[in-house]
C-alpha cells in the first residue's frame, strides 16, 4: 500500500471543469471518501487515479514516483465497481486469480492468494460457481478479492453499494469498513451516499464543480462545515453520529 | 368498480391460459416446422412416388446418388470423392467433393467475417465516433441480393470470377451483417467500459483484455454469428449461380442439381444431405467454439 497524492490536477472536457485544481493526499492506510452531487468530478478523481483519465495539468504520486502517464494495466490500483463488472466467462476463483496470472505471478502463488482471499472475505464456498449465479452481495465481495489479488498500491472503490437494497447495504457497511480496517488498505471511496461515506471513511472530501470544499474527518465536515454547501450537503437522516464521535477520539 | 370482486380471488387472464397458449402455439409451430423436414427424411429412403405417399421402401439408392457413389450420367454426374487423410494399408478417409468444398467456402467466409466483422461490431457498440452511422449503415448494407452483388462482384473485379477465392469473399461480404448484428447486440448487452477498466486495472494490456476478456465474454453471440453466418453462405445459391464457373460446385448448385429435373424422392435425399450438414457443422461450430474460448481464456 501506498500514499497516493493528487498534486493540483485539473482535467476539462472542452467548455465542461470536471476537475478543478485538486490537491489532496491519502495517507498510507486511510480511506478517504469522495462525496458529492452527481457531476461534481468525484468519478473523474476515481479515474485519474486509476489511469483511464489523463490530467490536463498537475500530477498524480503514489508514495514518490510519479504516475501520471503511466497506464492503468501498470499501475497496480485494484478498482472495484458498482456493477463488480465480473468477468461473466470465468468462476470466481478464476476472476480471483485473472490480476495475478497477468501480473506473471506463478500458479502456486496465485491458488495461495485466491485460498487466502475468499477465506478473508468468507466465500471459499463459491470458489467454482459463475459469477452470474451469484446475489450482489456476494458478487461484490468477489469483485473486491479479485482488486486485492493484485496486492495493488491503492483500492479505488466507485459507488460499490448502490443498486444493493437497504438491508443487504447495512450489513454490507460494516463488514467493509472491518475489512478496511484490517487491512488497513489504502482506499479512494466514491459515493454520492454521504451517509454511507461518513460511517466508511476516515476522511471525507467534499466536491462541487469539480474543485474540492473540504476535506476533514467525517466528524469535522459534520460538525464544523468549511461552507454552507457542505453543511447542506452531510445535513441528511441516517449518519451514525455515535460513530463520527468514536472515531474522533 | 364496486362490482369487482376483491383483487386477490381474481386469477389474470393471462396467467390461467398463458401457459397453456403458450404451450399450444408452440408445439403446432414447431409440428409445423418439423412435419415437412420429417416427410423429406423418410422420402428419401423411397423408390417411388406416384401419389402423396411414398413408397418402395427401403432404398438407399437416392443417397447414393447424391453422395455420388451411383453411376450418373450428364448434368446429374457427380462430382466425385475427395481424399481428406490418406491412412496407412491403402485405406483413406474420404468425403464428397463438392460437399467438402462447400463446406469449406462457406468456413473461409466465416473466417473473414469473424476477423472483420467482430472488431467493427465492438467499435459501434463500444464508441462514439464521428460516422459512427456511416460505419452502421455500410455493415448491414451487403443485405443486398446475391444477385445484385454477385453482378457488381464481376464487373470490379474480373479476375475473380470463377474462383474459390471469389467466392469465400462473396460469401463473407453477403452474410457479414448477421455477424455484425449478432455480435454487436452481444456486445451491447454486456457493461463493456467497467469489464475492460476491471480487466486493465489488474494489469491486462488493451490486446490482452480484448483477447482474453471481452471475446470470451461475448462467445455466445459470435457463435451466433458464426452457424447463422455459414448456413446462409453454404446455402447461397444466386451470388455462387453468378460468380461460379466450372469445376467443383458449391452446395447451393448441388442442390438445385438434384432438386429440379429430379423425382421426389432424389430431391428429399439431396435436401436431407444438406440438412444433416448444417447440424454437424453447427454442432462442430459450438463445440470448437466452446474449447477455443477456453484455450484464449486459460494461460
Amino acid at each position: 500500500m501506498a500514499r497516493v497524492t493528487l498534486d493540483s490536477v485539473t482535467k476539462a472536457y472542452g467548455s465542461t471543469t470536471a476537475m478543478d485544481d485538486v490537491s489532496v493526499a491519502v495517507p498510507d492506510g486511510e480511506t478517504l471518501g469522495v462525496v458529492g452531487p452527481s457531476g461534481c468530478g468525484k468519478t473523474t478523481t476515481l479515474r485519474t487515479v486509476a489511469g483511464f483519465e489523463t490530467p490536463d495539468a498537475g500530477g498524480v504520486y503514489f508514495d514518490d514516483s510519479e504516475v501520471t502517464h503511466v497506464p492503468p494495466e501498470n499501475r497496480n490500483a485494484g478498482l472495484v465497481f458498482q456493477s463488480y463488472a465480473l468477468f461473466e466467462h470465468m468462476t470466481v476463483a478464476e476472476n480471483v486469480a485473472f490480476g495475478p496470472r497477468m501480473h506473471g505471478v506463478g500458479r502456486e502463488e496465485r491458488e495461495r492468494r485466491v485460498d487466502e482471499l475468499l477465506e478473508l472475505l468468507d466465500i471459499a464456498e463459491l470458489r467454482d460457481r459463475d459469477p452470474a449465479s451469484l446475489s450482489g452481495g456476494q458478487q461484490q465481495r468477489v469483485g473486491v478479492a479479485r482488486a486485492l489479488a493484485i496486492e495493488p498500491e491503492i483500492l479505488l472503490l466507485d459507488e460499490p453499494m448502490t443498486g444493493l437494497d437497504a438491508k443487504l447495504k447495512a450489513r454490507l457497511r460494516s463488514e467493509l469498513r472491518d475489512l478496511l480496517d484490517r487491512l488497513d488498505v489504502t482506499a479512494l471511496y466514491v459515493t454520492h451516499d454521504q451517509a454511507e461515506a461518513m460511517s466508511m471513511c476516515d476522511r471525507i472530501a467534499v466536491m462541487r464543480g469539480g474543485a474540492l470544499e473540504q476535506v476533514g474527518s467525517p466528524a469535522e465536515v459534520y460538525h464544523e462545515p468549511a461552507s454552507e454547501f457542505v453543511a447542506e450537503f452531510v445535513a441528511v437522516d441516517g449518519i451514525d453520529l455515535d460513530f463520527l464521535d468514536a472515531r474522533r477520539a | 368498480m364496486s362490482a369487482d370482486a376483491p383483487a386477490e380471488r381474481r386469477v389474470a387472464p393471462s396467467r390461467r391460459f398463458g401457459r397453456a397458449a403458450v404451450v399450444t402455439v408452440l408445439a403446432a409451430t414447431v409440428a409445423f416446422l418439423i412435419l415437412p423436414v420429417a416427410y423429406t427424411f423418410v422420402g428419401s429412403f423411397a423408390a417411388r412416388m406416384t401419389g402423396v405417399v411414398p413408397e418402395g421402401f427401403v432404398t438407399l439408392e437416392n443417397w447414393r446418388v447424391v453422395l455420388g457413389l451411383a453411376d450418373t450420367i450428364g448434368s446429374q454426374r457427380s462430382m466425385g470423392w475427395t481424399t481428406v487423410v490418406a491412412l496407412p494399408g491403402g485405406l483413406a478417409v474420404q468425403v464428397p467433393a463438392e460437399l467438402a468444398f462447400s463446406v469449406a467456402l462457406a468456413l473461409g467466409g466465416v473466417a473473414i467475417n469473424l476477423v472483420v466483422g467482430v472488431p467493427i461490431a465492438y467499435a459501434v457498440a463500444r464508441y462514439d465516433f464521428r460516422g459512427k452511422e456511416w460505419v452502421d449503415a455500410f455493415s448491414v448494407l451487403p443485405l443486398v441480393p446475391g444477385v445484385v452483388l454477385g453482378v457488381a462482384f464481376l464487373r470490379a473485379y474480373p479476375d475473380l470470377s470463377a474462383t474459390s477465392f471469389g467466392l469465400v469473399v462473396g460469401y463473407s461480404l453477403l452474410k457479414a451483417p448477421f455477424m455484425v448484428m449478432a455480435v454487436r447486440s452481444e456486445f451491447e448487452s454486456m457493461d463493456l467500459r467497467r469489464i475492460e477498466e476491471s480487466a486493465r486495472s489488474l494489469g491486462a494490456s488493451w490486446p490482452r483484455t480484448f483477447l482474453t476478456v471481452v471475446v470470451p465474454q461475448a462467445r455466445s453471440g459470435i457463435l451466433a454469428g458464426a452457424v447463422v453466418c455459414w448456413t446462409l453462405a453454404a446455402a447461397e445459391f444466386n451470388f455462387s449461380y453468378i460468380v461460379y464457373a466450372k469445376g467443383t460446385q458449391p452446395l447451393a448448385l448441388f442442390l438445385q442439381r438434384h432438386i429440379s429435373n429430379s423425382a421426389f424422392p432424389k430431391a428429399a435425399a439431396a435436401v436431407s444431405l444438406f440438412f444433416c450438414i448444417v447440424v454437424a457443422v453447427t454442432v462442430a461450430l459450438q463445440r470448437l467454439g466452446n474449447r477455443g474460448f477456453d484455450a484464449i481464456g486459460g494461460d
